[in-house]
């Protein structure tokens, strides 16, 4: 597998690592990525923190939850690319998996949340249900959008914390 | 007082030098200038996307606006106040940064461009409103709006390389 892994990914990695504007190019596309995520998520979530509002949730998700999941997918077309670029490193990296699995978890979330909202009726308990998911769910896309940025220090903020 | 003496001015606070010699605060810094960042540039596009006829916001543009706008501006404060703090922990070096440089121009530039909307077609917004036709005017700055943000973000990106 990992041999697998290393004869597919290998060319790539030598060249995003030869061309010196890759990176910054790459993790720059992959920052608008995260911009449009939590830009359409914070609007999102904010209108679905409170109940009894002039528009009904499902057409407040309608128009904002499209914009993350296209945020989504160049998010996953550029992160995989910046992987690439350094795939040893970023397995090894205790915040980049914990990043992953944060990511796994509010994809469930978010998937769960567009159920809820889509089955229509906006019962007390059901606005509940949703202003929960949507609270839990804007912390760790914030967490997520943290965690990436803290990628690139995590071998130096580990051994200051702990040793 | 010429320039130069100014950024070393800024670096002589004590909250720069607390940045350049602390371990942890200048990433929880830059991570809370990424988060805002996002939040600014994400909201000022979702507005950009709805002047230009894209995406999924069938609303008049100032319902559209209302919505957006108090994002942008609470974000773009914090974005500035946490980029104000980088900046000051090591002004000398990061004004000798070409990626840093055009950074700014992209801002000056998204700047202009937002005033020229304001007191351009944003006057006769009532009037154009929720009709089917903007402005090829309020078009166009929407699309410079992208084009000199996603500039701000890139190469602020790239500043970080150097």
């Amino acid at each position: 597998m990992q041999q697998l892994v290393r004869d597919w990914l290998g060319p790539l990695t030598t060249l995003l690592r030869e061309a010196a504007w890759s990176m910054p190019l790459g993790q720059g596309l992959h920052l608008l990525g995260v911009s449009l995520l939590l830009g359409a998520g914070a609007l999102l979530y904010r209108r679905l923190l409170r109940s009894s509002h002039s528009e009904p949730a499902a057409a407040v998700l309608e128009r904002l939850l499209p914009w993350m999941w296209i945020a989504l997918g160049l998010l996953a077309v550029t992160g995989f690319v910046l992987f690439s670029a350094e795939p040893a490193r970023m397995m090894r990296s205790p915040v980049f998996r914990t990043k992953l699995a944060l990511l796994a978890l509010v994809i469930v979330l978010t998937l769960l949340l567009q159920r809820r909202v889509r089955q229509g009726r906006e019962t007390p308990e059901i606005g509940n249900a949703i202003a929960k998911l949507a609270g839990v769910s804007l912390t760790l896309w914030l967490a997520i959008a943290a965690s990436g940025r803290l990628i690139g220090y995590d071998r130096r903020l580990l051994d200051y914390f702990f040793g | 007082m010429d320039i130069e003496s100014l950024w070393f001015w800024l670096e002589g606070f004590g909250v720069s030098s607390l940045i350049r010699e602390s371990t942890w605060v200048f990433p929880v810094i830059e991570t809370l200038h990424v988060l805002t960042l996002a939040i600014t540039v994400g909201s000022i596009a979702l507005l950009d996307f709805r002047l230009l006829g894209l995406g999924f916001d069938r609303r008049p543009v100032r319902t559209a606006a209302a919505e957006a706008l108090p994002w942008t501006w609470g974000a773009f404060i914090a974005t500035c106040l946490s980029g104000a703090l980088m900046f000051a922990s090591a002004a000398s070096y990061y004004v000798t940064i070409p990626a840093f440089r055009y950074k700014a121009l992209c801002l000056a530039l998204a700047g202009i461009n937002m005033l020229v909307l304001h007191f351009g077609s944003w006057r006769e917004l009532a009037a154009w409103d929720g009709d089917a036709q903007i402005p090829s005017e309020a078009k166009a700055a929407a699309a410079l709006s992208l084009l000199f943000w996603g500039g701000v973000v890139v190469f602020g990106r790239w500043a970080g390389f150097y």
